[in-house]
Order: C-alpha cells, then structure tokens, then sequence
C-alpha cells in the first residue's frame, strides 16, 4: 500500500512538472489579487485610524460647537460682524446659564479695524489682522504654556497653524530656512487697534498701539487673524467703547461646550436650535466619517469583487483551455482506468498548488507595495502627511495563502469536472 | 465471462445499437466488422463502461457493471481489461516503459517485481530495444505493441481492440495478429477487435457483423447469417 502511495506520488509529480509551466502562466492573475488583498487590508486600517485621529483626534465625545445660522451661509469669521451673523449677548447668557453643559467657551471677535507692526525677515509689514478672543480655559491641555494666555502687560498671541505653514512657503521662495513653532514663540511685534470709523478726520482718529509676542499656534479653532484673551477684549472694550458709539465692540461668534451627558444631546440641540443657532456635535461628525469610511470600504470591496471576478474568469478559462488541449490524454487516463474522482482530485490539487505558490508570492508582493506606498504617499496626496501605513503580518501570509488557494482551486473545478467526463470515444470522433 | 445483453443506444433520432446481445468467454478472439460509422467503436465504449446504454446491460462476472460507481468501473477498466486503439493509444510525454506501466501506477495490486514483470513483458513482446523512446520516433507496429504491452500490464481478461491495425502494412498487420493468437494461447486473454477489414474474420472463434444497429454472427467463410440470440441457443 505505501509502495503504491510513493508510486503515485511519484507520478503526480512527474505529470505536474510536466504541465506546471503552463498552469502558472494561466493563473497569474490571482497574484496581483492576492497583493492588492494585503495592500487594501493593510491601508484600510491605518487611513481609517488617519482620518480619525485628523478629524477628530483631540476632541471627545461630547463637545460641541454652536454657531449662528447664517441665512446668508457667509461665515463671521470672514466678513464683518452683523446681528444676523453673530450670537446675541442674551443668547450667549441664556448658555452659559444650562445646567447641562460644562465649560463654555466662546469666540469673539473686536469689530474695529487692526493691525499687524511686525518685521518680518528685516521689513517692517503692517497686514490687516482682524482680532478674535478666546477664553484661557479653552486651551487647557491643547497647547503649552496655556495658563499664560490671560491679558498681560505684553499681550500673548495665538496665530492660526495657517500662517504658520504660509510664513514657510514665504522663506521657502526666499532659500530660507524653515521656522518652527518653537523657534517664534516670543517674537515680538505690535498691535494697532483704530477704535474710531473710516469717515472720521485725521484729528478725530483714536488709534491704540498694544505690545504683544507670539505665544503659540493652533488648529483648534479655525479664524483668520489673530487670537487675543477675551479678557484683554471685553477690558478694551469697556475702556474705549465710547470712542465710537455706532458699532458694538465684540461680537460673539462661536461656543465651545460640553455636554454633562451625551445622551441628552438631542435635547440640547432642540433647545438651542429654538434661538436660532445650530449645533454640531462630534457625534454628528463621527457618524458622518464613519459613513464616509463605509463609502470609501465599499469602494474598495467593490473593486475587490470586480478584481475577484475577472481573476477567476480569467483562470477559469484558461484551465478550460489547458483541458481541452489536455483532452487526450485526460480521456486515455479515463480508458486505462483512472476514476472521476481522481481526475478532479490531482487538478485540484495541481491548481491548489499552484495558489499556494501564487498566494506566498502574492503576499511578499502585496507587502511590498505597502512599504513603498506608504514611505511614498505623502508626497502624491500632501493631506496624507503623517500617514503611516503599517504592512501586513504573517498572520496574514497564512490567510493569503489560504485563500488563493482556495480561489485557484475553485476556478479549476469546473474544468476539472470538464476533464473527468473527457471521453476517447468521443475524442476519437472529433480528431479521426 | 461477459454478458452483453439487449443494448440499445440512439444518438438523436438515429438508432446506432438495436438490441444487441453478446456473450464473451474465456480464451476467445471474437471480431466485429461492419462498416465504417456501423457502431463498433460504440459497443466497445459501452462494454468499457464508458458510454452507457439508453437499455439493455453488460454483465461482468454475472454482475451488472452500469449498477457500479464510476470508481469500481474504472477499476474494472483498470484490471479487468485492457484497450488497443488505432490511433492515440499512447501518452506523447511519456517514454515506452511510463506509458506501459501506466496502469500499473493505479493498481494497488501491482507486485513489487514490477520492474522485472514488464521487462518479461518487452522481451515477450519483442520490444526491449526501443523502451526509453518516446512514442513520435516509434514506428507504427512498435507504438501498437507497446499499446498492447500496456493493454495487458495488469494482467486483464480480455482486451478490446478498436482498429488496431487501421493504419499498419500487409506484414506488421500479420505481427499483431499474431501476437493477439498467442495473448490467447500463452496468457489466455481473450480479445474483441473491431475492425471493417474482413481478413480477420479467419483467426477468430467467433465473427459478428453490425449492420443496421443489428448484430449478426458470421459462421466462417459461409457469411451464413444467423440472429445472436440464435446464436446464443446455440452456444448453450
Ligand atoms: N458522441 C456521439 N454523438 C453523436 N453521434 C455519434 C457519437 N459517437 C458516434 N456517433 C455516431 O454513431 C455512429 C457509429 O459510430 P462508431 O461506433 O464510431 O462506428 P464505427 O466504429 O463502426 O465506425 C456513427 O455514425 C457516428 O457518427
Ligand atoms: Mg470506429
């Protein structure tokens, strides 16, 4: 019995050397499905984790930011205040006073004309800057040296990460070297605050001139121009709001809030809604992403199923090809006696083979593409800066393996069943 | 040994096999002639198992082997018999000696002197010079020997011959002939040929002819036509 074993081991080895070349050509295909396998299943993980930990990564749960609704959809933080785009002070009261929220935190923005006093790489540049406020607590744990962005005698200032990246670009043109958050903290320049309108003459003018530093940077909160203590603004506006009794001195344009327990949320919302302003929560935005994520999965799979597809048509037709040129010697095999069974069996086998080799190469290959996609992504596609993408483990090489082997196999048995009813009897019909 | 009774098979509307019955025994060259698309050939395949009737049954050893799976016919096929054809007979990839042992691959029951039951083989066969070639540098008459070597590998009991001299000269036609006398006298296989030469019909114990789906028995040179089933009657 195990001399009989040996012998047919022996010559299915021999008949699979004979045909293997031909067989492995024709099942190419799963090769390149088996490394865009790994290359999906690597990358899915890490751009989601990505996309999250950017969209979302420092804020939690239950915050959430309330705007006013903006008839016209043009933002405050771009065009000048009015009572349409801002929050009313009784609105901003009638918050604060929730019981159910935590830590509120409000936007303001100075409604006079500013300006910039800085130098900026040896020239003095005076760009409009229009001024916001934040409270301190906002900054709790979000950027360094937090505690001193109160209102100081040289007033600390938080620019937007923005021109951080825009200041490079600058000295970039120029062959200078880049700056770091590090390097400007302190930097010293001046503010120019024109309390008075533009209709007024020259003598009427009531301009204020403040010394301040840069104290950091931040993407916490988007606005564009520079980021006072709201103390130093409801304090400057005390102090010189009468120069010009036609314009309210700050508005209100944004609130930061927690919310005790996320799960009166929708409650919440109602509630300020009611005054006309709207709510977006993290939870919203964590749907929405997740949607977003399903979407781009469901891309991916679709794609998978069509390389799927065409893979095993594709082997499919070739392993057809491979019997009928094979058709003689499958219908001899069946004269001499050689079962159904075992026809299908060593094809399978063959193909199954044949998928293992594929899935293992398949696998290296998909690793591979992973590495050099990921040391190479972020000079394509700029936003994915700070992607890593972690290749795939052997855990992974074992599921590769399986199931191209599985695919081959299962491509192949049709043919197979093909070969086994192969009959010289009829053969011989169609070649004599 | 055989029993091949009532066979019918149609292939569309066209009747190729009307109710023919046959019975082979032991040590007998039996020869069925006819003319070329007569359904020879497809008598043949249905004794082999590999084509089943539309009725009617083949019974090997008094069983019936269309009741068997496709696994016991192809071991019947295996060691129960053997075949010779007039072309295709061998593997084009393997050399003489693979393709004789071949079959002897698919049998558990092949001795472990092998090697020296095929060598007996070649040399009874007259082949031995010729072993390691490939079947395209063999001349016909070696390619059939071969095939027969191959045939009878498993030590069958009967072989079933399509043609096999189709494509050979006067002079090797007479070889196998030959050697199908001896395979009868000295191993005591007995061999159905279906050929449409009618040269064989005097080496053989029994001559049929198809014609007409039918099958007739032909008493020597007389063509004296008589129904198998007469025949049968006869026989008992
Ligand atoms: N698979 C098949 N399908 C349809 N017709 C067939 C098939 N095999 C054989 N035939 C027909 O059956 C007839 C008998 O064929 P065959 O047995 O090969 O004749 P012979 O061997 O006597 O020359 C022929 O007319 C042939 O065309
Ligand atoms: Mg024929």
């Amino acid at each position: 019995m195990i001399r009989y074993l040996i012998r047919n081991i022996k010559f299915f080895i021999k008949d699979l050397t004979k045909n293997i070349a031909r067989a492995l050509i024709s099942s190419f295909g799963i090769l390149f499905l088996m490394a865009f396998l790994v290359l999906y299943l690597s990358m899915r993980q890490s751009v989601k984790q990505f996309i999250s930990e950017k969209l979302f990564g420092s804020l939690s749960i239950n915050e959430i930011t309330i705007s006013p609704r903006t008839g016209s959809g043009r933002d405050v933080i771009s065009t000048a205040a009015s009572a349409e785009n801002t929050i009313r002070p009784w609105a901003v009261q009638k918050i604060r006073a929730m019981k159910e929220l935590t830590s509120v935190y409000t936007l303001t923005k100075l409604n006079y004309e500013s300006k910039l006093n800085v130098d900026m790489l040896g020239k003095i540049k005076t760009p409009h800057a229009p001024v916001f406020g934040m409270d301190t607590g906002f900054f709790s744990g979000k950027i360094p040296r937090w505690e001193q962005f109160r209102n100081r005698k040289v007033l600390p200032v938080i620019a937007p990460k923005i021109s951080l990246k825009l200041l490079n670009n600058y000295a970039a043109v120029r062959g200078l070297p880049q700056f770091t958050e590090n390097m400007l903290t302190g930097y010293p320049g001046e503010i120019q605050i024109r309390t008075t309108g533009y209709g007024t003459a020259k003598s009427d003018e009531k301009k204020y001139i403040i010394q301040a530093e840069l104290h950091s940077f931040t993407g916490d909160v988007d606005f564009y121009g520079i980021l006072l203590p709201n103390e130093f603004i409801y304090d400057f506006v005390k102090i010189h709001g009468g120069d010009n009794k036609g314009v309210e001195g700050f508005s209100y344009i944004k609130i930061f809030a927690k919310i005790k327990d996320a799960k009166i949320l929708p409650e919440i919302t109602k509630k300020i809604s009611e005054m006309n302003l709207s709510v977006e929560s993290q939870s919203d935005v964590s749907r929405k992403m997740n949607q977003a994520l399903d979407v781009i999965d469901g891309l991916f799979l679709l794609i998978g199923m069509v390389i799927l597809i065409l893979t095993i048509l594709a082997i499919f037709n070739s392993y057809l090809i491979i019997v009928q040129n094979r058709s003689y010697g499958f219908s001899l095999k069946r004269v001499i006696g050689v079962s159904k069974f075992r026809i299908v069996f060593n094809f399978i086998i063959e193909a199954g083979l044949i998928g293992a080799l594929y899935g293992v190469i398949g696998f290296y290959a998909g690793v591979y593409l992973t590495k050099y996609l990921s040391i190479n992504i972020s000079t394509w596609i700029p936003v994915l800066q700070g992607l890593i993408i972690e290749p795939a483990g052997n855990d992974m090489l074992f599921k590769a393996v399986m199931i191209s082997i599985i695919i081959s196999s299962s491509a192949a048995f049709i043919p197979a069943v093909f070969a086994s009813n192969m009959n010289l009897f009829k053969a011989v019909k169609k070649v004599g | 040994m055989l029993k091949i009774e009532n066979i019918c098979l149609s292939f569309g509307k066209r009747e190729i096999l009307k109710n023919v019955s046959l019975h082979v025994n032991e040590k007998k060259i039996i020869i069925l002639t006819g003319k070329s698309g007569a359904g020879k050939s497809t008598l043949l395949g249905i004794i082999s198992g590999l084509m089943k009737p539309d009725s009617g049954t083949v019974f090997f050893n008094n069983q019936n082997i269309f009741k068997w799976s496709d696994l016991k016919r192809s071991r019947f096929r295996n060691r129960g018999m053997g075949f010779v054809f007039q072309f295709f007979s061998l593997f084009p990839e393997m050399t003489a000696y693979d393709n004789i042992l071949y079959p002897a691959i698919f049998n558990p029951f092949t001795s472990k002197n092998i090697k020296k039951e095929i060598s007996e083989l070649v040399d009874f066969l007259g082949l031995s010079g010729i072993i390691h070639q490939y079947p395209s540098t063999l001349s016909g008459g070696e390619r059939q020997r071969v095939a027969i070597a191959r045939a009878i590998v498993n030590n069958p009991k009967f072989i079933l011959a399509d043609e096999p001299t189709g494509n050979l000269d006067n002079e090797t036609t007479q070889d196998i002939i030959k050697l199908f006398i001896r395979l009868k006298t000295e191993k005591g296989i007995s061999t159905i040929i279906a050929t449409h030469e009618k040269k064989f019909v005097r080496i053989a114990d029994e001559s049929y002819n198809i014609s007409d789906g039918s099958l007739t028995r032909i008493d020597g040179k007389n063509y004296k036509k008589k129904s198998a089933t007469e025949t049968q009657s006869h026989r008992v």
